[in-house]
């Protein structure tokens, strides 16, 4: 098995598509079995991405493609926020799936995705199977993006069918997160995690093997593509299947989120998505930096919330499994309340919120740029071997904020490990994963591939 | 290799190194976060700027309070500090992040972004544009011009 990267950071993304392309190309040598193309967000609309993935298509009109947009991306000698990468792997078995619209009818489809997925992994029963999803991304309409960022001063619709509004409701907060649930979907806005929740939690119990991304731009909050077969989908659902008896698949992930064990927090409510409407110092603010300690220093607020996008402070919450060594997921705090705001599926946001009284427990966390690369170090240490053949990495976008400028620093530990072991990092807003959660937030998941022969033997 | 030829190899070789300069420059601007970029010399000689065409008063605020700064931005930079970051205030409603990195041995790099930018993001762009026209301007002094 042989797999080849290439990389360019540029604004013009036919110009890096065509640069990573020559460079992967020229060092694989034969025709590649797939190809993944990950980019960083340009402007344009599908017609970009499409124009950009034609190049591909020239060179390797018959090799399937999958990937999708993202906030950056990186490999061993270069990163960015703008560019095209591409990885080519052959002597691989390799089948790309679109399904359409999987936002929008989202039950049947996902019945419909699973069925696939037992189909595929029943055909490729004496192969090691592994997936790769790239589910509808986050995206937000501009004048939504203007009122969370503050650009304008108003009120944000959706925080009308916030349940924290209507708790006091008995019948009302059931139907509020359906009512935004469902409109989010209809219109594709939003995170799109509470659509994806019921299928990859149907694959973790079937005990695939998956990993993914959900693409965003952190930047302008523009809707994220989705890539197969050389065309680019907003609300769609694209993945490949790698299927090969030479090689095993490995996935994990972690966050380099430490608890702060003193300061528990209390879980209380949700909404999918997170939408926070007002974030000036004015609503809650205090209540933000009382639990931060930080009443006496009321710039931290000016500085969360100008260098997260919208609400993510600098440390994340998370909650502790039932052992309480567990991350389980991380939460954003609502500065408008004292109250975490999951930035889950509704689903989850509800099991949670079931079971929280007694099993689960929320936590401020540390999550700094020196946590995070302790726990990389760590984690690439016991993942990358001899025989390790290639890398995929995605990694949240809220961690690449919180590197920040030791982000050289940071992407060095990679190239560390893993050496000529071809890799790409791509940046994203959720990452997908079948190790022990399916869907997690400020978390780098790592999928692997190891060859089955130790190097000697091969 | 008469010494004409080698004059004119010389003159390519530091107009490329430029192109790569202004390229780098080019790349960083095109954001929408970013209002004006300002690259100094250790000594505060501007070396090179890219702004709006229109250039607006409040720039010119900053970029005169860029300038006075300078000398003590350097020192800390030159401590060991990745990069040093302002919240200049023009006026009563508007303050605008200014960042400064240090790019390479002899010059520092200087970001004015817009008051809303996203910070954590840019920072990621701002560090790499100086660490690559840190390398540019190293390889132009060294091969002297």
């Amino acid at each position: 098995m042989k797999g080849t990267v290439g990389l360019k950071i540029n604004h013009d993304l036919n110009y890096s598509t065509s640069k990573a392309l020559k460079k992967a190309s020229s060092e694989l040598n034969e025709d590649p079995n797939i190809i993944i193309y990950f980019t960083g967000s340009h402007k344009g609309g599908s017609k970009t991405y499409e124009r950009a993935m034609s190049i591909i298509q020239k060179k390797y009109s018959e090799v399937p493609m999958v990937g999708c947009s993202g906030v950056g991306i990186a490999h061993h000698q270069d990163y960015g926020l703008k560019g095209a990468a591409i990885m080519m792997l052959s002597d691989i078995m390799a089948e790309t799936h679109i399904i359409k619209r999987f936002r929008i009818i989202n039950r049947l489809k996902t019945r419909k995705t699973v069925s696939l997925c037992n189909r595929i992994k029943k055909t490729n029963k004496n192969l090691n199977t592994s997936f790769l999803f790239f589910p509808p991304g986050l995206g937000f309409p501009k004048f939504m993006v203007n009122l969370l960022n503050h650009r304008i001063e108003g009120f944000n619709p959706f925080f009308i069918l916030n349940n924290r509004i209507w708790k006091n409701f008995p019948i009302l907060p059931s139907f509020s997160g359906k009512i935004a649930g469902f409109l989010m979907d209809l219109l594709g806005i939003g995170i799109s995690y509470s659509c994806a929740w019921p299928l990859f939690t149907s694959l973790f119990s079937k005990n695939m093997h998956f990993t993914g991304s959900f693409g965003t731009d952190a930047l302008t909050m523009n809707k994220s593509y989705q890539f197969c077969n050389y065309k680019a989908y907003k609300d769609s659902l694209t993945f490949v299947s790698l299927g090969s008896s030479k090689l095993e698949f490995i996935n994990h992930s972690d966050s380099g989120a430490t608890p702060l064990q003193n300061k528990e927090f209390q879980i209380d409510s949700y909404l999918d998505g997170g939408f926070i409407p007002r974030i000036n110092g004015e609503w809650g603010a205090n209540a933000l930096l009382k639990l931060y300690d930080m009443e006496q220093t009321p710039e931290i607020l000016e500085e969360i919330t100008q260098r997260y996008f919208y609400y993510l402070p600098h440390r994340p919450l998370c909650i502790l499994d039932e052992n309480k060594n567990i991350n389980l997921y991380g939460l954003a705090i609502n500065p408008n309340l004292k109250h975490g705001l999951i930035t889950a599926p509704n689903q989850l946001a509800k099991r949670l919120r079931a079971k929280n009284s007694d099993k689960l427990r929320a936590f401020l966390t540390c999550q700094s740029a020196i946590t995070i690369e302790e726990t990389l170090d760590r984690t690439l240490k016991t993942l990358v071997t001899p025989n390790t053949k290639f890398g995929l990495f995605f990694d949240c976008a809220n961690r690449a904020m919180i590197v920040g400028d030791r982000f050289d620093q940071y992407l060095s530990k990679f190239k560390n490990h893993l050496g000529n072991i071809p890799y790409l990092i791509v940046f994203s807003g959720g990452e997908i994963n079948s190790q022990h959660f399916p869907i997690v937030n400020f978390s780098l998941v790592s999928s692997l591939a190891r060859s089955t022969k130790s190097p000697q033997s091969s | 290799m008469t010494l004409a030829n080698k004059l004119q190899e010389k003159s390519a070789f530091q107009k490329s190194v430029f192109n790569f300069l202004d390229s780098e420059l080019s790349y960083l601007s095109e954001y929408e976060d970013v209002i004006a970029i300002l690259l100094f010399r250790l000594d505060g000689q501007v070396l090179k700027t890219r702004h709006p065409e229109k250039f607006s008063p409040n720039l010119l605020i900053i970029s005169i309070w860029v300038k006075n700064i300078i000398s003590k931005t350097m020192e800390e930079l030159q401590s060991g500090s990745r990069s040093i970051k302002y919240n200049k205030m023009i006026t009563e409603s508007i303050t605008v992040p200014v960042y400064f990195y240090l790019a390479g041995r002899s010059s520092i790099l200087v970001t004015v972004l817009q008051s809303k930018a996203n910070t954590g993001l840019m920072e990621i762009e701002m560090s790499r544009c100086a660490k690559r026209i840190g390398l540019i301007i190293d390889t132009r002094n060294q091969i002297g011009g």
